[in-house]
């Protein structure tokens, strides 16, 4: 199966293996000297007495993958960075499972941390996706962003 | 014009996911959808036109597909 680039999706949480997998691949590629990374992790926030269980993604695709590919040309264009990986759920992520991998690479740290910095910032805010936070008992709400 | 809305988010509790409908522009799509689901009325929405955000009213053509989309909540 090969993944468009600007596909970021995965299907529910994102494997601890898959994050080791990224690094690991990096190894080979002498003139790197820095990796950033970041991680979103599903949070139990309590809402009037009640805990998020879980969190269901949904996105809109075709415009997810148009400014996907906005924001990665302008990562690239501002920081000196040799590669970027981003890898966001879609469906369900439980709490305590990641649902947001960014990874960045440079000659040198501060490169890597800007751009790891900015991309995590501009998903947030551009990217088309919306969280439903799960209570237990069956309810929902909708995820607003801080 | 006839055109495809697709609904994103906390409006496909309001909306159906996909339907067609008439409309001249996108102010006139907005002002009927609020008329007929007033839940929708003074909501915060992002509307793209085939893909493309738009942040003041455009002209519809025929088979222009509209998202009606909530403030986007990812991370």
């Amino acid at each position: 199966m090969t993944k468009q680039k600007n596909d970021i999706f995965i299907q529910g949480p994102i494997p601890p293996s898959l994050i080791a997998d990224v690094i690991a691949e990096h190894g080979n590629k002498s003139d790197i000297g820095a990796h950033s990374v970041f991680l979103g992790q599903i949070r139990a926030d309590q809402v009037g007495g009640k805990s998020v269980q879980a969190i269901e993604y949904s996105i809109n695709s075709e415009l997810a993958m148009l400014k996907m590919a906005e924001i990665r040309k302008a990562i690239f264009d501002n920081y000196p960075v040799t590669c970027m990986h981003v890898y966001h759920s879609e469906g369900l992520v439980q709490v305590g499972e990641i649902c947001f991998f960014v990874f960045t690479s440079s000659a040198h740290r501060r490169a890597a941390i800007g751009a790891c910095d900015e991309l995590v910032e501009r998903i947030k805010k551009e990217m088309p996706i919306w969280g439903k936070e799960l209570f237990e008992d069956n309810t929902h709400q909708w995820k607003t962003n801080r | 014009m006839r055109i495809q809305v697709k609904t994103f988010g906390a409006l496909t509790e309001i909306l159906e996911r996909e339907f067609y409908v008439t409309a001249a522009d996108t102010a006139e799509l907005l002002t009927a959808l609020s008329r007929q689901h007033p839940d929708l009325a003074h909501r915060k929405l992002l509307v793209a036109v085939n893909n493309t955000i738009i942040n003041t009213p455009v002209d519809l053509r025929e088979k222009d597909v509209v998202a009606l989309m909530p403030p986007y909540s990812g991370g």
